[in-house]
């Protein structure tokens, strides 16, 4: 390169050195003056010492001019280098080290592309700026509410795109975004909380919302997300909440009123299902109703019209009610033995009623005040109630006790002869445990008396004086019995005189059978010549025994008539004084006094009064005397026959009504009477089942109270439990009860 | 508010094994599975559940398996010979085939116009038998759409039991329907019932020479098919306390003893042996009705239902207090074995 200037150099010396060379010989020619050549040679140095200027000025300013561009582009990317972030060292450094070999132009060629490339990657960046701002822009334009997002609008600073600066917005945008998509999430929940308010109120969802802000009734993700709207929302769910749990105030009150409604008037149940939707949310909680249109106002307007409906028919009713509640107090005061005091006051209030003068309501709230009252009093009625109860039944056994002593053929060993006898064991028990019974009982009520100041009524009747009635009449009874003995004893006096006079004489009438029996003197008889004697007694067959109590039917019918007098004044009645030929007899303190070859005597002594005339003949006496001997012999063959014969308890009596069959009579002292108590239970055992040839016997329960409302609709089509639950009805045959 | 008894508000009176998580309305139908101690029990909640039972020593103890649902209350279930597949219908008017070892999804397998009370698989006919409230019993092919045999009935089917070749059915009006399942398409003998009141179960003899009816009345009939053997024919009054008559709501024969179980809506169950005509054991009251049981198929586990059963109708149905239980108990020999007092049964 420089060997080729130089030559260029030589050869424009050597062109001028011809050039000079041609002028001298021109001008030597021409004849030219020394002056004027010098002249021409000075003009002509000159000329070329200008144009060499003029070139030198022209690369000068040339050279300037490139330095000033790379100095230009240098500090551009400096400046981008720093607005970057980043450091330009490394230019300076390629630059200065090949300062001595690089010229201006190849250094002005180096930088440029580092520019174009700087240049290129500052707009990318700057692109993402804009990227990201645009993005938290739209991001608070969502969340601000329009006031507000104009303040700050936000300009990119140009002077700072350092990946540093765009992370720090980044993290914004993403705090932003977390903040939006927490807002959306709020939003969604509030709008799907204000949806089921509103579907569960009948309300119209999207109108309420619009009015919120229109924004939220449009799809997704352009919904208003400002704190106002939210707030605004929450406030909607809250004042919706409370309309909520005011109208299920309102319905659960109607719901109260129509389950007292229908407990009131027995509404089947099918009519009561059409509302078990909204009836199985009475204790519910407010957030336990969702059911759809639940609370709607139609709804609402609907159970409201039901129990309009149902307060109609229950006006219309009411009288039925009252009624109704009328016989329930009866029926308890029944039950309480206790006398509706002012019956006559409710009476009126009734027919006031029905004419209209006095509010059912009021009449039924009266008479549910004096249920709830005769209840509360029978609270406190209910112990000597009991033992009421107890001494009746203790009466009751009493009087069968008399009676079963009065039957002549009790004796007789027939089915069921052991049931009845250990029922008068028994009987006997409780009949000597009655007075202190009615002791107990007595101070039990003046202790009540005295604690209520009032009497104890039962039955309209007060209960000491039942009770005192009651003492005195058993005083009578006793001294009765006393008067009887007596007149026993005389009695036997006159009979041994009369056998000694005219020998004993069969009975005629009663017995036939007791004509094989030679009389025996009661005393002396021995128990084997007894059972001798009595053995075709045994064989008799039951119907002639039942004969012979159908032939004294007059008696029997007295007795009979007396126990009734007895169980009324036993009812509080003591205006009939008792009468002094009164029969019925303690059976249980005579045989206890009365040793038991005595015992006959004793059995004698109820059929004495039958007398008419006190010197009849003693055939009419006679009919207790085979039942006399009849209980020896079958003492007796009782000792003998008690193994052999065990007495079968499991044995069911399916067809013998206790009554009539005759028993034979246990004698307080006779311990065989052991012998009939079951055996001790051990932990399983085997019980006989209480079966019955098929078909099975007709004599059965009438009663059957756990299946009273299954056999209540027979003569209709039966259903079984689960047709019943599932209302299965039976198509075509009762098309009625499908309703 | 129903009250039993008035004696026993124990609703576990007899210690037995609770079952966990029982269903949450009565329970209509159980049966244990031929082959395990597996329990499958429909309830009124449209449930069908399924339990494992299992006992190690004296005691036991079920983990609840797997379930499936009806549209409807669920009224019978059974279980397949295989002991693979539970069949259960109710209701919904239809039988579910529930292929229960496979976990497979259940499938309808039979169709009827009114709700399904009863049904049986019967493993020598291959073949399942449905009783239903539309007076037909039905017997069908699983591999087929419609039923192979349409069999109708005086009534509706109020109870089935079957032991091949022995079928009866019992219906409303009293009648009892005696098959030979040899020829399932003629009825074999019809036969009012011996007791008074409504048919409520049925068990036939596992020497299928007669059967054990129940009724609502609290009476079983002991009923034997042959009329030479009428002699031998009975009933008996059970589930009873005082004057208080409850429906017998459950026979169940014993696999091993062929003695039989009752129980009743008075909450008590009963072991009976009727050829010594014997009670061999008369367990506690619980405080609510028995509407179900069933022997496991060796016979050490009697299941039994304690839940509402409707015998004194809606009224007496609180369902908010209304609570079912599940119970195994396990029988003693001594209450489950015969007497020896043998040489009248199994004479042809």
């Amino acid at each position: 390169m420089l060997t080729c200037q130089r030559n260029m150099l030589s050869r424009i010396e050597a062109a001028l050195g011809s050039f000079l060379h041609e002028l001298q010989i021109i001008w030597g020619e021409v004849g030219e003056s020394d002056d004027e050549r010098d002249r021409m040679l000075l003009e002509l140095e000159q000329e070329c010492v200008e144009v060499y200027r003029r070139k030198l000025d022209e690369v000068n300013r040339g050279r300037a001019q490139l330095r000033q561009a790379i100095a230009d582009a240098e500090a551009e990317l400096a400046a981008i280098c720093s607005a970057m972030g980043e450091k330009p060292v490394h230019i300076r450094q390629v630059r200065q080290s090949d300062q001595n070999s690089e010229s201006l132009k190849t250094e002005l060629r180096t930088i440029l592309p580092l520019i174009e490339e700087m240049r290129k990657i500052k707009f990318d960046r700057k692109n993402q700026f804009i990227e990201v701002l645009r993005q938290i822009q739209s991001i608070k334009n969502e969340i601000c509410t329009p006031d507000c997002s104009a303040s700050n609008e936000l300009a990119i600073d140009e002077t700072d795109l350092s990946t540093k600066k765009l992370e720090e917005w980044q993290r914004d945008l993403q705090a932003l975004q977390k903040e939006k998509s927490k807002r959306q999430k709020m939003m969604l929940d509030r709008l799907n909380c204000l949806y089921s308010l509103c579907m569960v109120l009948g309300l119209d969802f999207k109108k309420i919302v619009n009015q919120i802000h229109p924004s939220l009734v449009e799809a997704e993700d352009s919904k208003n997300l400002s704190s106002s709207t939210i707030d605004q929302l929450g406030n909607a769910i809250q004042e919706i909440r409370e309309l909520k749990i005011e109208r299920m105030q309102q319905l659960q009150d109607l719901v109260t009123s129509l389950l007292e409604l229908w407990n009131l008037m027995d509404t089947p149940v099918e009519e009561q299902q059409i509302f078990q939707r909204v009836t199985c949310k009475l204790a519910a909680s407010e957030d336990e109703i969702t059911e759809p249109n639940i609370l709607s106002i139609d709804h609402i307007n609907y159970v409201a019209a039901e129990v309009s409906r149902l307060e109609e028919l229950k006006a219309s009713k009411m009288k039925e009610l009252v009624l109704k509640k009328k016989a329930e107090l009866e029926v308890i005061c029944r039950k309480t033995h206790l006398i509706p005091d002012a019956d006559s006051a409710l009476e009126m209030a009734i027919n006031d009623m029905e004419s209209g003068a006095v509010d059912a309501a009021h009449v039924l709230d009266e008479i549910e005040l004096k249920i709830a009252k005769i209840k509360e009093e029978d609270l406190s009625r209910k112990e000597i109630l009991e033992k009421v109860e107890k001494w009746m039944v203790a009466c009751e056994e009493e009087c069968w006790l008399e009676e079963y002593n009065r039957d002549d053929n009790r004796y007789n060993a027939g089915r069921g002869a052991h049931l009845t006898l250990k029922r008068a064991e028994k009987a006997r028990a409780l009949v000597n445990k009655l007075p202190a019974m009615v002791d107990a009982l007595a101070s039990k009520v003046i202790t009540w008396e005295n604690w209520k100041g009032t009497e104890f009524i039962y039955d309209g009747v007060r209960l000491l004086t039942m009770l005192e009635g009651y003492k005195v009449l058993r005083q009578e009874k006793e001294l009765q019995r006393k008067r009887q003995r007596d007149q026993k004893k005389l009695q036997g006096q006159l009979l041994a005189e009369q056998e000694a006079l005219y020998g004993s004489k069969p009975s005629p009438l009663k017995n036939p059978n007791a004509n094989k029996n030679p009389r025996l003197s009661y005393g002396g008889a021995s128990k084997r010549k007894l059972s001798l004697g009595t053995t075709p007694m045994l064989q008799t067959p039951r119907p002639g025994m039942h004969h012979t109590v159908g032939v004294t039917p007059n008696t029997r019918n007295t007795k009979k008539n007396e126990r009734i007098n007895q169980v009324r004044r036993k009812d509080g009645r003591f205006s009939a004084p008792p009468s002094s030929g009164r029969r019925g007899l303690d059976m249980v303190s005579l045989a206890a006094k009365q040793p038991s070859s005595n015992s006959t005597k004793a059995r004698e002594v109820t059929t004495l009064p039958m007398m008419r005339k006190p010197f009849s003949p003693i055939s009419c006496m006679t009919p207790s005397k085979p039942d006399a001997a009849n209980i020896l012999e079958h003492h007796n063959k009782k000792l003998k026959e008690t193994p052999q014969k065990p007495l079968t308890i499991n044995q069911t009596p399916l067809s013998t009504p206790p009554k009539i069959i005759s028993t034979a009579e246990e004698e307080n002292r006779t311990p065989q009477a052991t012998t009939i108590t079951p055996p001790s239970t051990p932990p399983i055992i085997s019980v006989p089942m209480k079966t019955a040839i098929t078909p099975a016997s007709v004599l059965k329960a009438t009663v059957i109270p756990a299946l009273s409302t299954i056999t209540s609709v027979e003569g209709e089509t039966e259903y079984s439990f689960e047709e019943r639950r599932a209302r299965f009805v039976v198509p075509r045959s009762h098309p009625s009860l499908a309703v | 508010m129903a009250t039993f008894g008035a004696t026993s508000t124990n609703v576990n009176p007899n210690r037995s094994t609770e079952v966990a998580s029982p269903p949450s309305d009565s329970v209509s139908s159980m049966s244990f599975s031929p082959k395990a101690n597996y329990l499958v029990a429909t309830s009124w909640d449209n449930q069908v559940r399924c339990w494992e039972v299992m006992k190690s020593g004296t005691t036991v103890n079920s983990v609840p398996k797997a379930s499936i649902t009806h549209d409807q209350p669920v009224l019978c279930s059974a279980w397949k010979d295989d002991g693979t597949t539970v069949f259960s219908g109710g209701c919904d008017k239809q039988v579910k085939m529930w292929p229960l070892s496979s976990g497979g999804p259940p499938v309808t397998v039979a169709m009827h116009d009114s709700p399904v009370k009863e049904l049986a698989w019967i493993p020598e006919m291959n073949l399942l038998v449905t009783g239903s409230w539309d007076k037909t019993l039905r017997y069908w092919d699983l591999r087929q759409q419609s039923p192979t045999w349409v069999q109708q009935l005086p009534e509706r089917c109020y109870a089935l039991t079957v032991k091949y070749p022995l079928m009866v059915v019992g219906t409303a009006d009293r009648n009892l329907i005696v098959f030979n399942l040899q020829n399932p398409q003629s009825e074999f003998k019809r036969v009012v019932s011996p007791l008074k009141y409504q048919t409520r179960c049925l068990a036939a003899f596992p020497d299928q020479q007669g059967f054990l009816v129940g009724s609502i009345e609290g009476r079983v009939g002991v009923h034997h098919l042959d009329d030479a053997q009428s002699s031998k024919n009975f009933t008996f009054k059970c589930h009873r306390d005082g004057n208080d008559i409850y429906s017998v709501n459950s026979l169940n024969f014993h696999p091993v003893h062929h003695t039989f179980a009752t129980a009743g809506s008075d909450g008590a169950f009963n072991f009976w042996d009727k050829d010594s005509k014997q009670r061999l054991k008369a367990m506690q009251r619980c405080s609510q009705p028995i509407t179900c049981s069933a022997f496991n198929n060796d016979g050490s586990i009697y299941a039994y239902a304690v839940c509402y059963d409707w015998s004194k109708g809606a009224e007496n149905h609180n369902p908010s207090t209304a609570k079912t239980y599940i119970y195994l108990h396990q029988p003693q020999d001594a209450e489950v074995k015969g007497k020896p007092r043998t040489g009248t049964t199994g004479r042809k």
